[in-house]
This record gives C-alpha cells, structure tokens and sequence, in this order.
C-alpha cells in the first residue's frame, strides 16, 4: 500500500462532490504492515484445504479402491453382486 | 408405412429414450427428491436469469447504436454472432424469450406427469439459449451467472448430481476467498471508502466481519458435509444470515441464485454424503478441477488482477475491489478532450479492455480515418490513489491478448498515481 503521508499530499479528484476524502479506520491503520503476512497465511490455508480435502476424500479412497479389488470399481461391484 | 417400419420406428425411438437416460443419468433425477428439487431449482432461476437479460441491447443489434457489442476476450468476434432486434428497433428477441417461457411451462408439464427426459431435454434447450446469449456479451459474466451456468451444467450433464452440486455449491464459497485474499477484505477497504460504509455493524470494526467471512468461506464451509448436527447446522445457519445480510447491499439477484441452492442442499433435505469416487464420478471430479484451474488464470498474470483486470471473470470476483475510474479520448494533434468518461459506482469494474472497445467502437470503426488518438484511464480501487494505468498515444492499434500481460496496461508498481479519490457509492 502507498505510504500514508505520500498519498495524503496527491491532489483530490472530485468526483463524489460533498464526500468526505477516503481514509483508514484505526484496526485498518494497525493492521496494514501485516497484509502481505495475512495473505501468506490465508494462501496456505487455502492450499491445505485442497491438499487436504482432495488427499483424504479422493485420492485415497480412489488408490484404495483400485489397489483393493486389482480392478476397475466396476467390476468390483459386480463381484460383490455375485458373492 | 406397413406395420413392421412403423414397430423398427417405435423400437429405434425407445432405443434412442433409453440412450439419452443413460447418457445424462435421468435415472437420478427419477428417484431423489433433491435432483427432482433441482429440477424445479433451474426452471425458477432461469426465469430469474432470463427476466434479467429480455430486452437487453447489447445482445441485439441495437448495440450498434449505442458503444457497440462488447465481446469476451477471448471471443471478440462474437458480434457476427449478433442477429436480434429488440425494442425500439424489433421483436426478435422477445420472440426468443417469450419461446423461453414457454420451453419452461412445457417442461413443467412433462415433470408433473413424471415425464423426465423430456423436462431433462427441455432444460437442456433453455441452457443452450443461455450459452449463445452468454456467448455474445461480456456483460453477462456476473458472479451469479457463473454460479447458476455450472449449477445447470451439473444438472444436465454430470452423473451424481447431487453430491457435485453440494460439492459446487461449497466450492463455490471457497474459490471465492481465492479473490478475497487482497487488502480489500484483509483490511476491508471496499467498505470503509463507501460513503455508506457496511451495514448494521460499525465501520471501525470492518476488520473483524470481512476477515470472519473469509475464514468461514476457506475452512468452516466444509462442515456443511458434516455428520455432527450442531456443526452442521451451525456453520448453515451462519451462511443462511450471511445471504441476508449480504442482500442488504447487493438485492434480491444474487440471494435468489444462492441462498435457494443452499436451502434445498444443505437444509431440510441435507444428508452426509460419501464422495463417490466410480468411474462414474470422473466427469464431476475433472469440473472440479476446471472450476480450481478458472479460478486462478488471473493469479497467473503479472500485476494486481483488481487493478488491471487481467484474467478476471474466468474465475469468481464477488467484491473484489471497490472502483473509481476516469478514462479520457483525446485528439493527439491538439491534445483536445473528445470523450471523458467517469465511473463512481463501487461495483463498476474498470476494465481497460471494456473501455478500449468501448471507445474504440466509437473512434476507430471508419477505415478511412487517419486521426489519431490518445487514451488513457486511471483507476482507483478501494479509496487508493488514481493510478494512470493506461496512457496510450493511439487508440486504435491497441488490442487485447485474454491469457498474458498486455503491455499498454500497467501494474500497480509501474502506474503512476495521480490523484486521491472521495468515498463513493455501492451503485
């Protein structure tokens, strides 16, 4: 984000007549060093979900599946109809 | 026709019957009550869609009086696919429409009479209709556009509709927060340079509700597949109080689209799913996978997507940025303004490719003109400077490549900022 006294100095453009000029509230203030770091995190968070979600939902099930029966889940529904 | 052509004819439709069930799993549709509900989900929203769109101009050639058909990126030819007239030049595309409607009654009767390929075949009608006008218009790429074109795909085409749906549906909030991972709602700046600032809650604390958002969209949203009751019950209830209090800002559009879908999924009729993992499942996983690959084309492309608009709208980009723009035509002989176009509504992306062609249209269609033309735009977004990321010395030998970095627009590192904005307005 551009620094706050830089952008303070840049001329206003009024295009909104009679609205206030565009600030930061103090939580916003406090937590603007942080935003790259926040990011990081969320995008981590983001990836494990997937990670996780896909690892443990679908892939496995899927390896096991097939690892399981030495076949295709079709024909593994048909032998358990004929047993 | 003797007797054995017309019995060979009866046997050949049956075939062909039982051929369409198999290939698009009417089955399903047939026997849970959820797929029958999504059934009646899509009948009621492409009402809602198609109510929207009747009578639009830039779908008909009316456009060509105003700024001209704005294409996709990746599809600028779309307007020799542009052949309706509607009102005040022509009827065409009421006829299209009020066709529509009726497409929409017939397969209500066929569903009462539990007729279901053909209800199934008369939706398949209406999404083709959506397809073509989608097709030839950039407009129609809002959020819940993209929302309801894949709720539809899932009914028509994918086996284990139901699962893919819930599953969408989920991934849907998820995929957004992959947009939310900006300033815009790590600091809420969207809100905070609204004269009107969030609703009901005060806006020293946006923070704290754009940020909670953005976690129960990435991990919590998950627990809507939960066994646990509570947890369950919890975390749809939480979802159900964010559509409406988010349709305080955005109407009734987006809920209608959304909150209806969530309400049949995971309400009255939810219950756990076991993710199928069949051969059947293949083409649902592989849409899975195309939604995630969409969603991150605009991560791909160098420089701050909010702010170049480069490899938006592939993906979902619900409150991604608040804008503000200005965009000036000029005579580069003399430096004279010729058009200067400002934009204060929130919601108004300003895409330098919607504006290119916008103007273009305007400026560059006569072959014969050997005018040249300045263009230049500066955007701000969420109450940050105006950055000039356009400044170009002709308009007309700009084009656009959908997939890269388009060199005539600057990133937020190399725009220049020029000017600081006031709050502004949602609309």
């Amino acid at each position: 984000m551009m620094d706050k006294d830089e952008f303070e100095k840049l001329p206003i453009l009024h295009l909104t007549p009679g609205n206030e000029p565009t600030s930061l509230y103090p939580m916003q203030e406090a937590l603007v060093p942080y935003v790259d770091e926040i990011s990081i995190v969320y995008w981590v968070i983001f990836w494990s979900v997937i990670i996780f979600l896909s690892s443990r939902f679908v892939i496995i099930p899927a390896v096991k599946n097939a690892i399981g029966s030495g076949q295709s889940p079709k024909d593994d529904n048909g032998d358990k109809e004929k047993a | 026709m003797n007797f054995y052509t017309r019995v060979g004819k009866k046997m050949s439709l049956e075939k062909i019957g039982s051929l369409y069930k198999k290939i698009f799993s009417i089955e399903e549709l047939e026997k849970d009550i959820v797929v029958k509900w999504f059934f009646g989900y899509c009948i009621f929203t492409f009402a809602i869609v198609f109510k929207t769109w009747m009578m639009h101009p830039h779908t008909a050639t009316n456009a060509y009086s105003r700024y001209g058909p704005i294409c996709w990126p990746f599809f600028q030819g779309c307007e020799d696919f542009i052949f309706m007239t509607t009102l005040p030049d022509g009827y065409t595309q009421q006829y299209f429409y009020m066709a529509m409607m009726g497409v929409m009654a017939l397969a209500i009767f066929f569903a009462v009479h539990g007729r279901w390929a053909f209800a199934h075949f008369c939706v398949l009608v209406l999404f083709m209709w959506k397809m073509y006008v989608t097709s030839i218009h950039f407009w129609f790429n809002a959020n819940y556009d993209y929302y309801h074109t894949s709720f539809v795909f899932i009914f028509l085409f994918l086996p284990h509709k139901r699962f893919f749906w819930m599953l969408t549906l989920a991934s849907f909030y998820f995929l957004s927060t992959a947009t939310k991972i900006h300033e815009t709602w790590i600091l809420g700046t969207y809100f905070s340079a609204l004269k009107t600032g969030l609703p009901i809650f005060p806006d020293t604390t946006i923070p704290v509700w754009t940020n909670l958002v953005v976690i129960m969209e990435m991990v919590f949203v998950w627990f809507l597949f939960s066994k646990n009751w509570i947890m369950q019950r919890g975390v749809f209830l939480f979802f159900c109080a964010f559509h409406l209090y988010s349709g305080i800002l955005v109407g009734y559009h987006y809920p209608l689209i959304v909150f209806s879908a969530l309400l049949i999924l995971f309400g009255y009729f939810y219950k756990p799913q076991v993710p199928p993992v069949d051969w059947k499942s293949i083409p649902g996983w592989s849409f899975m996978l195309t939604l995630l690959c969409l969603q991150m084309i605009s991560h791909m492309i160098p420089g701050d997507e909010k702010l170049t608009m480069e490899g938006n709208f592939y993906g979902l980009y619900m409150f991604e940025a608040n804008y503000q723009c200005t965009v000036r035509v000029y005579d580069m002989d003399n430096g004279e303004t010729l058009q200067r176009i400002s934009s204060t509504n929130a919601r108004n992306r300003c895409s330098p490719y919607w504006y290119m062609k916008r103007t273009q249209f305007l400026y560059c269609r006569n072959n014969f003109n050997t005018k040249q033309y300045g263009f230049s735009m500066e955007i701000s977004i969420n109450g940050g400077p105006f950055k000039r990321v356009v400044k170009e010395k002709d308009l007309c030998a700009l084009e656009y490549k959908p997939l890269q970095k388009n060199d005539w627009i600057k990133t937020e590192d190399e725009a220049e900022p020029v000017a600081r904005p006031l709050k502004n307005f949602y609309k």
